[in-house]
């Protein structure tokens, strides 16, 4: 389904050339959890904005279903992420004034379109998420469980073959983390794959591939789940 | 039709930042409003005033005298030799010219005979002839224009004495012949014969006296010639020398529209070859003058802009970085540059027209209740609100508006919308 073929990234800084990505290649198909460990500042997150179409590669091809993704007018990246992709993050990224329903809905009101469709799925989703009863509350006073759950939400509404999720469990307690991590194998299994950057050794069991970004490179795949 | 509630919640969002930006909108708009103002008044009482005050001399043409060139054998006369109607008429179509003036002088012999003092005094002389409105000033005893514009045949003639005419006789010929001097008062309406077509050394046929009246005195001309209507002298000329004689001139007084409109006529009429006399020194120094005065006031109006545009610039990228996480999240949900940058103009448009409008609002409060007695002299220096300030006012601000998004609009791109 996604395809990353040499992908190399570099930043000036200070007037050196820091070279985050080397080479990456690497490929995730339907149904697939691929987790990617590092150190903070290892590229990780570089790595999660190029899949998203929101930083340019320097160089390498990136295929999504193989259509070979345009960085040529920023429109085209755009209603990729808008129609492909769900996001989930660390820091949950929502907008802590608007209520829980604004939040979920965001993407389709970016896209331009909320049909009756969409309205019913948001409901279930929100029921499945045990969120429904909150749909008119604020943000901002959801607990960090619940903000990830409507983060989740959010990254579903437009059913997305593609969930990015850039450690997802890592403000959240234990518990927490767990139903979290639950959530995630769940929603792979609704034939979508997750490209889950993380360090938690408990994602790492379930998924189907472990890489681990070091000096700008891909090493190996140290845990498996199968 | 969801993007266009995403568009008003992008308006109405903001709080305290947005009202910030709404005021420091308003307080350009009325610092650009005051300035205007003040560019206003400085033109209109300033430099109006001063070039009024110093109105353009008016222009003296004169045909060059012949000098028996090569040109008079091959032409009747040679370029600026003649001032004719046809003359009058080609000067009558140039830029910045507002009145032509023609004086014509008498080709006759003519005499005066003046009674006062109990003596008869018979003077040979010369006359001038000219149109009412270029003498008005001068006129002591007001007749109407029309009866000195369309004299006729048998009327009594209105003269004017040229001025050292009377200074000429008190200096020179009162003293030394035991005769007492003579006063404007005592001149005027004092009534004249005057002969056409008989001098002391010509008399020609037909020669006629008409009974004239002193109405003023007058150094327009800066001739010894007594002035009379136009009419007159032509009606003569043409009576005793023939049709032509009634359109050659003596000299055009050329009345101009401004300072700068008098260079490039002085210039287009010496180039025809006649004499022109005026201080053309005077006009070059007053539009030197008038043209450094406008160029220091457009600069300033440039600083008082670009400072306006800073303000609201900093106003409004502190307001877009204070809302930074939302744009990020609305580019990482799928938002494209392109809508993102359409919010924020439409948003800083919308708020740059009600801070404009507030503003304008302001000014108009105090044009119509505090400042229509503020004065600086006699120079009224209240705000002026016409009609066409609003739109102006308010599209310049609006535009202002949209000005000062872009540095913001460049910083949430360049740097920090797309990364973290």
């Amino acid at each position: 389904m996604l395809k990353l073929e040499s992908i190399s990234k570099s930043y000036k800084a200070g007037g050196l050339k820091l070279q985050v990505l080397k080479d990456i290649s690497l490929e995730i198909k339907r149904g697939e959890i691929i987790s990617i460990t590092g150190k903070s500042g290892a590229g990780k997150t570089t790595l999660l904005n190029i899949i998203a179409g929101l930083t340019k590669p320097d160089s390498g091809r990136i295929y999504f279903n193989n259509k070979r993704l345009c960085y040529f007018l920023d429109i085209i990246p755009s209603r990729f992420r808008n129609q492909n992709l769900g996001f989930v993050f660390q820091t949950f990224r929502l907008l802590q004034n608007e209520s829980v329903y604004f939040n979920v809905m965001l993407p389709l009101i970016i896209s331009g379109w909320i049909g009756k469709k969409n309205k019913d799925f948001a409901k279930s989703l929100l029921k499945r998420l045990e969120l429904w009863d909150y749909r008119d509350s604020k943000v901002s006073i959801l607990s960090g469980g619940q903000k990830q759950r409507v983060a989740f939400a959010r990254a579903l509404i437009n059913n997305p073959e593609l969930i990015l999720a850039d450690e997802p469990t890592a403000n959240l307690d234990s518990e927490t983390a767990k139903e979290v991590g639950k959530l995630l194998i769940e929603i792979s299994k609704e034939d979508r794959a997750v490209f889950l950057v993380t360090h938690q050794e408990y994602l790492f069991r379930h998924s189907h591939k472990v890489y681990e970004l070091k000096n700008g490179v891909l090493e190996g795949k140290r845990l498996c789940r199968r | 039709m969801q993007k266009v509630r995403l568009i008003i919640r992008e308006i109405f969002s903001g709080g305290f930042i947005t009202i910030v930006v709404l005021l420091s909108i308003s307080f350009s708009t009325i610092l650009l409003g005051v300035f205007l103002v003040i560019r206003d008044t400085i033109n209109k009482n300033v430099i109006s005033q001063m070039e009024n005050s110093i109105p353009p001399n008016t222009i003296k043409v004169s045909p060059k005298k012949g000098n028996g060139s090569l040109l008079k054998f091959i032409f009747k006369h040679a370029p600026g030799e003649i001032l004719s109607e046809e003359t009058l008429k080609e000067f009558g179509k140039f830029p910045g010219v507002k009145k032509i003036y023609p004086v014509q002088a008498s080709h006759i012999p003519m005499q005066a005979v003046i009674s006062i003092f109990g003596l008869t005094y018979r003077t040979d002389l010369i006359c001038v002839g000219v149109a009412y409105d270029f003498l008005d000033q001068d006129i002591k005893k007001r007749i109407r224009k029309n009866i000195w514009d369309n004299w006729k045949n048998s009327q009594e003639l209105p003269v004017l004495i040229p001025l050292f005419f009377l200074e000429a006789y008190n200096n020179s010929m009162a003293e030394p012949n035991g005769l007492p001097t003579i006063t404007q008062d005592m001149a005027i309406n004092r009534e004249v014969q005057i002969v056409f077509g008989k001098s002391s050394i010509k008399t020609m046929e037909g020669a006629t006296t008409e009974k004239a009246r002193v109405i003023g005195f007058t150094d327009k001309i800066r001739s010894m010639a007594l002035v009379i209507p136009l009419k007159a002298v032509k009606y003569y000329n043409e009576k005793f020398k023939g049709k032509s004689s009634g359109d050659e001139y003596m000299n055009f007084f050329i009345e101009v529209k401004d300072h700068s409109a008098l260079l490039s006529i002085v210039k287009k009429i010496s180039g025809k070859g006649f004499i022109v006399e005026t201080d053309k020194s005077l006009s070059r120094e007053i539009i030197l003058l008038k043209n450094r005065v406008q160029a220091i006031i457009y600069v300033l109006s440039m600083i008082v802009l670009l400072l306006a545009i800073i303000a609201v610039s900093f106003s409004i990228l502190i307001a877009s970085l204070q809302k930074i996480e939302y744009y990020r999240i609305l580019r990482i949900l799928g938002a494209s540059r392109l809508f993102i940058s359409f919010i924020v103009f439409l948003k800083f448009s919308f708020i740059g027209f009600i801070g404009a409008f507030a503003g304008v609002k302001v000014l108009e409060f105090f044009s119509l209740n505090f400042t229509p007695s503020l004065k600086i002299g006699t120079w009224n220096i209240g705000i002026v609100f016409e009609n066409k300030n609003y739109s102006l006012f308010l599209s310049g601000s609006i535009f202002l508006s949209i000005i000062a998004t872009i540095p913001s609009l460049g910083t949430l791109f360049t740097k920090r919308m797309d990364t973290d």
